[in-house]
C-alpha cells in the first residue's frame, strides 16, 4: 500500500529537479536517525535473550574462570592462589580416575552413537505404519527421565535382578555377574544405558538427513546390482557425512559430560572405592554442598571446558578436511 | 507511527523491569504495609499427605495465638537439601527458621549463617534434654561456643532380625547379637550354615559404626580425628575378613544394591528405625511376620540422630523467629509430631508420655519400646557433626571400598581418610 503511494507520488514529481545539498544532508541525517532508531528497536528485542545469556551463562563462566585461581569455598570468596588448584589436580588421583573414566566413555560410546542410529534410521525410514511404530518405540527412551531409566536398570542389573536371576535359572551362570559392584562392569553398564537412551534421539536426526537423499541414487545403484549393504556404504553413509560429524560432536560432548547414568547406578556414590567417578560427578562432589571447594571445583570445570573445546576443534578440523 | 510503537515497546520494557524489581524486592520478609510480621519457615521433605495437615494446623494455631504474624511455610525435597541450604546461605537468603541436622547446622554455624541460641535466647536450653542439646552445641574451630539450634525430634537406629533365618541357620533368635563383636561372629556362623543367606547386607560406611565398635573417632578436645587407631583398623579388618569369606554379599559394596537386598528374605539382621515397620509392610510383606525388633548391636552406646530448628543470622524478625522455633519444638507440638511420625521428642519430660509406653505386642509397639530403651543410653555425638557427608563420609566410603576390594589395606584406608578429614577440619 505504502509502496504504491510512493510510486504514485514519484510519477507526479518533476523529471529533473536540481539537487539541493542541504536537503541531501538532511535526508542523510534523517536516514541515519531512522537507522539508529531501527537498531535500537532491534537491540531492545534481543535484550531479554542477551540478558539471560549474560546472567545465566556468561557471568557464571567468567566467575568460574575467576574462582579457578582462588581458594574460594562456599562461605569464603577466596584469595588468589595462582595455579595452585591446577597443580593440586595433577597430583589428585581422583581427578585422573575421573579423566580416565570420562575419556573412556567418549571412546566407547561415540562409535555406537554414530553408527547404530544410522543403521536404525535406515531400517525404519519409510511410510508404513509398522515402521512408524518402530520409530516411536525407539524414541520412547529419549523422553524418559535419565534418573528413572537408571533406577530401572539398577533393578535389572542388580545381583538379584532380572538378568542375573534369569541367567541363574537357566544355569548359564553359577554366580551373579557383578554388574553394579565391579568397577569396569558398572562403567560399561552405564555406557550401555547411555547408548540405549541416545539411539532414538540421534536416529531422528539421521532420519531427516536420509530424507534429503535422492531416491534415484538408490534406484541407479539397484539397477547396477548393488545390494542393501553396498547401497548403505556407498550412498547412505557418504550422503550423511556432515550429519555423522555433527552427531560425533554432539555425542562426544554428551559422553564426556556423563552424570546421571553413572550416578544412579553407583547409588549416588562415586562407585566402589570411588573408581567410577566421572568429571561431572567430581565437579558436583567438590563444588556443591555445604562444604563446597568452589575454587578447586572451578579448576576442574576449566579442564573440562578445555577438553571439550579441543574435541570440538578436532572434529571441526576433521569435517573441513573431509569437506 | 514507528516511533509511537517504539515508545510503547520501551515503556512496556521499563514497566516490566520495574515490576520485576518490585516483585524481587517483595521476596524479602519483614513487616508488610499492614503491620503484619512475617517470617519464612523451611522444612525438609515434610509437605505430603501425611504431614501437611499437621504443619498447616501448627501454623494456623500460632498465627491465631499471635495476631499480626504470618508464617510462610516452605518445604524442600529430600534430595539436594545440602545444596539448597548452601545456595541460600551463601546468598544471605536462608529462611528465618530452618529444619536441619547437626552436620548441616555445624557448617552453617561455622560460616556465621545461623544464630547462637545460647546467646540470643538463653532460657531455651532449659526446655530440652541434655543428650539432645549435645547435638546442637558446638565449640572450637573458630566460632563462638554455644547451642546453635532448638532440638526438635530424635531418632535411633535399631535392628530388625529375621527370626526364621536365625533358626534355619543354627542361631537362636532369642540370643540375638547384643554387641558388635557378637554380631560379626554370628555373621560368620550364619553364612557357614546357610551359604545363600547373610547376617549383614552392608559394609561400614559411616563413622558412627566405628564409634559403636568402641573406636575413639576423635581426640578428647575434638580437634583431630583418630579413627585410624588400632581399634579402628581391627574393626575394618574384621569386616573385610567376613567379606572375603563370603559372609557379606558382593552387593554390599554398592549402596543401591544394598537397599534392594534387605527386602528379599536373605538377610538376617537389618538396620532400621521406628518408622521402618511401614516400609517392611509395604516392600517385604513375605518376611514382615517373621521380624523381631532388637536394639542395635553396639560395644558402646547407640547412635542418636537429631533434627533441629535453626534461626538465620539474616532474619529481619529475630523475636518472631525465636518464638516460632520454640513453638515448633515445644513439648506439646513435639509430642503431637512424634506420635504421627514415629520419632521421639527432645523436649524434657515428653518421653514419659503414655504414647511412648505401648502395651500391645505389635511390631510397631515393640519398635517404640526398643527405641525408648536406646534413647536413654544413646549419644548424638557418635557421629561428629564436623564429619559432614560432603567432606569425610564420601571419602571414607571410597577408601573403605578400596580396602574391601584389596587395593589397599585397612590401615592405609583409614590413614588416608583421617588425613583427608583432618585437613578439612582446620
Amino acid at each position: 500500500m505504502d509502496g504504491s503511494k510512493r510510486q504514485e507520488r514519484s510519477a507526479h514529481e518533476p523529471a529533473a529537479r536540481p539537487v539541493n545539498k542541504i536537503e541531501t544532508a538532511s535526508k542523510t541525517v534523517r536516514d541515519g536517525h531512522r537507522h539508529v532508531s531501527q537498531c535500537n528497536g532491534a537491540y531492545l528485542f534481543v535484550l531479554p535473550a542477551v540478558l539471560i545469556l549474560a546472567v545465566f551463562v556468561l557471568a557464571p563462566f567468567v566467575n568460574t574462570i575467576r574462582y579457578a585461581f582462588t581458594d574460594a569455598t562456599l562461605f569464603y570468596s577466596g584469595s588468589f592462589v595462582g595455579l595452585d588448584n591446577f597443580r593440586t589436580l595433577l597430583t589428585d588421583s581422583i581427578f585422573w580416575t575421573a579423566m580416565l573414566n570420562s575419556s573412556l566413555y567418549v571412546v566407547c560410546v561415540v562409535p555406537f552413537m554414530v553408527i547404530l542410529p544410522l543403521i536404525l534410521a535406515s531400517l525404519v525410514a519409510g511410510d508404513s505404519r509398522i515402521l512408524g511404530f518402530f520409530r516411536t518405540a525407539f524414541y520412547v527412551p529419549v523422553v524418559m527421565s535419565a534418573v528413572v531409566v537408571g533406577l530401572i536398570w539398577t533393578n535389572i542389573l542388580d545381583t538379584n535382578g532380572l538378568i542375573n536371576s534369569a541367567f541363574q535359572a537357566m544355569h548359564i551362570i553359577a554366580k551373579p555377574i557383578p554388574f553394579l559392584t565391579d568397577r569396569w562392569l558398572l562403567l560399561f553398564s552405564a555406557m550401555f544405558i547411555t547408548i540405549w537412551l541416545g539411539l532414538g534421539y540421534y536416529m531422528i536426526i539421521y532420519l531427516s538427513a536420509l530424507a534429503n537423499i535422492d531416491d534415484s541414487l538408490y534406484e541407479a545403484a539397484s539397477i547396477d546390482g548393488a545390494g542393501p549393504i553396498r547401497q548403505f556404504l556407498s550412498i547412505t553413509m557418504p550422503s550423511c557425512r556432515s550429519t555423522i560429524v555433527l552427531i560425533m560432536l554432539m555425542s562426544s560432548i554428551a559422553a564426556f559430560r556423563v552424570f546421571n547414568e553413572v550416578y544412579v547406578l553407583t547409588g549416588g556414590s562415586n562407585g566402589i572405592g570411588g573408581e567410577d567417578v566421572t568429571m561431572t560427578m567430581l565437579i558436583k562432589s567438590e563444588g556443591t554442598g555445604l562444604t563446597a571447594r568452589v575454587g578447586y571445583a572451578s579448576a576442574i570445570s576449566i579442564v573440562l571446558i578445555i577438553v571439550l573445546g579441543t574435541l570440538i576443534l578436532l572434529q571441526t578440523l576433521l569435517q573441513r578436511k573431509k569437506g | 507511527m514507528r516511533s509511537l510503537h517504539l515508545y510503547i515497546v520501551k515503556t512496556a520494557a521499563v514497566i516490566s523491569c520495574a515490576a520485576l524489581m518490585t516483585s524481587l524486592a517483595a521476596c524479602g520478609n519483614t513487616s508488610g504495609s499492614s503491620g503484619t510480621q512475617s517470617i519464612r519457615f523451611q522444612t525438609w521433605n515434610l509437605k505430603n499427605d501425611k504431614y501437611t495437615p499437621y504443619f498447616e494446623n501448627l501454623i494456623a494455631t500460632f498465627e491465631k495465638e499471635n495476631p499480626g504474624t504470618h508464617i510462610e511455610w516452605i518445604d524442600q525435597p529430600a534430595d539436594g537439601y545440602d545444596d539448597k541450604l548452601s545456595t541460600d546461605a551463601s546468598a544471605g537468603q536462608l529462611p528465618d527458621v530452618v529444619n536441619v541436622e547437626p552436620s548441616q547446622a555445624y557448617v552453617l554455624a561455622k560460616a556465621g549463617a545461623i544464630m547462637n541460641i545460647s546467646k540470643e535466647d538463653p532460657d531455651a536450653e532449659k526446655l530440652y534434654t541434655e543428650s539432645s542439646l549435645s547435638g546442637v552445641h558446638y565449640k572450637g574451630h573458630g566460632f563462638e561456643e554455644g547451642d546453635y539450634g532448638y532440638p526438635w525430634y530424635i531418632n535411633v537406629s535399631m535392628a530388625y532380625i529375621d527370626t526364621s533365618l536365625f533358626s534355619k541357620c543354627g542361631l537362636d533368635p532369642n540370643d540375638y547379637p547384643k554387641t558388635m563383636t557378637d554380631l560379626l561372629n554370628q555373621a560368620s556362623t550364619l553364612h557357614a550354615n546357610c551359604p545363600d543367606d547373610y547376617m549383614l547386607s552392608g559394609i561400614p560406611r559411616y563413622l558412627s559404626t566405628f564409634a559403636m565398635y568402641g573406636v575413639d573417632t576423635m581426640n578428647a578436645d575434638g580437634t583431630e580425628y583418630t579413627f585410624n587407631n588400632t581399634k579402628g583398623v581391627e574393626f575394618l579388618d574384621r569386616y573385610i575378613d567376613l567379606f572375603r569369606e563370603g559372609a557379606i554379599p558382593q552387593s554390599a559394596l554398592n549402596p543401591s544394591s544394598q537397599a534392594n537386598i534387605n527386602y528379599q528374605g536373605h538377610i538376617a539382621y537389618m538396620e532400621g528405625n521406628a518408622y521402618s515397620v511401614d516400609d517392611y509392610k509395604t516392600n517385604a510383606p513375605d518376611i514382615v511376620d517373621k521380624l523381631k525388633v532388637i536394639p542395635q548391636a553396639t560395644n558402646t552406646t547407640p547412635t542418636l540422630w537429631e533434627h533441629m530448628m535453626v534461626v538465620s543470622r539474616t532474619t529481619k524478625n529475630k523475636e518472631l523467629s525465636y518464638k516460632f522455633a520454640r513453638y515448633v519444638t515445644n513439648a506439646d507440638n513435639q509430642l503431637e509430631f512424634a506420635k504421627q511420625a514415629h520419632v521421639f521428642p527432645s523436649a524434657k519430660g515428653v518421653i514419659d508420655d503414655p504414647s511412648f509406653k505401648p502395651t500391645d505386642d505389635s511390631l510397631q509397639s515393640e519398635a517404640i519400646r526398643v527405641a525408648i530403651q536406646q534413647i536413654n543410653d544413646g549419644k548424638v555425638s557418635n557421629n561428629p557433626p564436623s564429619f559432614a557427608e560432603a567432606t569425610g563420609e564420601n571419602y571414607l566410603a571410597d577408601q573403605i571400598g578400596k580396602a574391601f576390594q584389596g587395593q589397599i589395606t585397612a590401615k592405609e584406608a583409614l590413614d588416608s581418610s583421617v588425613k583427608y578429614a583432618n585437613e578439612r577440619l582446620k
